[in-house]
């Protein structure tokens, strides 16, 4: 045995060819269309990232529920392990963007947060675009042939 | 008296002595293919949710789905966007739109939004929304 067979049965555990089909994928596996709830995890974990490293312990969540509707959710468990979670909902309207939060609070986001969150918008469709859909952001064609 | 151009629409002459018309869509008209997958993707959904006039998947339904239904049959291509302003309310809309164009295609081509538990909802008026386990 040549010592590249050695190698290569060392790395791969048998010089039978056919000991490597697993590393191949199945040409004809059934192709499962998502539910809109896969979709929308698949959509959040693009979204949660759009913000920074999510600190260490915690969840979160940002998705766009419908066309004028976008939903942040966080969750977390404070110093005495008790799971805190902050979630808030922004709905778009022809006044503005509505902040609602815990505790029936709502306002009008202005400033740079209402920069920050509008430039988040774009990301999020731009990368759930390509990441998610396979598609051009800009034309909305597939990028798959 | 009416008179009929073509089979789509009546012109009828605004008064006895004008040369004014007033365009009537002639309700016999054939309806074009958008508006037939419209209806019947329409009738489909409110027939799954006919029992119960609280259904929130019924009035979910019967808010959304006509926009989105006849964006999902329509051709995919979305024009560029000459330049995005993030506090332009309409740009946001827009991004949202697309969003969901693409997700309704995903889920297969003119597919009526039925809601499948997406979100859990504890309470409306605390914001608590989250992505069902």
């Amino acid at each position: 045995m040549s010592v590249l067979k050695k190698v290569a049965t060392l790395l791969i555990g048998d010089n039978n060819t056919s000991s490597v089909n697993w590393l191949k994928m199945p040409k004809k596996r059934a192709l499962k269309k998502l539910t809109e709830r896969e979709l929308l995890t698949l959509e959040s974990e693009v979204g949660a990232k759009l913000f920074g490293p999510i600190p260490h312990g915690h969840r979160r969540e940002f998705f766009c529920l419908d066309e004028r509707t976008w939903i942040w959710h966080e969750e977390w468990l404070d110093e005495k392990r008790k799971l805190t979670t902050s979630t808030v909902r922004y709905e778009i309207n022809e006044h503005g963007v509505l902040k609602v939060q815990e505790g029936a609070r709502y306002t009008y986001i202005d400033g740079e947060e209402l920069q920050n969150f509008g430039i988040a918008i774009r990301m999020y469709y731009e990368q759930v675009a390509r990441e998610v859909y396979s598609r051009d952001p800009a034309t909305g064609e597939s990028l798959v042939q | 008296m009416a008179e009929q151009q073509n089979m789509n629409e009546y012109y009828i002459p605004a008064s006895p002595a004008s040369q004014e018309a007033v365009i009537v869509r002639n309700p016999e008209a054939p309806l074009s293919e958008a508006e037939l997958a419209y209806q019947a993707a329409m009738e489909s959904a409110l027939d799954a949710h006919e029992a119960d006039p609280t259904d929130v998947d019924r009035r979910r339904i019967e808010g959304l789905l006509g926009e989105s239904t006849i964006a999902a049959t329509e051709i995919t291509v979305v024009s560029p966007e000459v330049s995005f302003n993030p506090l332009d309310t309409g740009h946001l809309v827009a991004c949202g739109q697309r969003v969901i164009r693409m997700r309704d295609i995903e889920r297969g081509e003119g597919t009526p939004i039925v809601s499948e538990a997406v979100v859990q909802t504890q309470d409306l008026n605390k914001g608590d929304f989250r992505l069902a386990a």
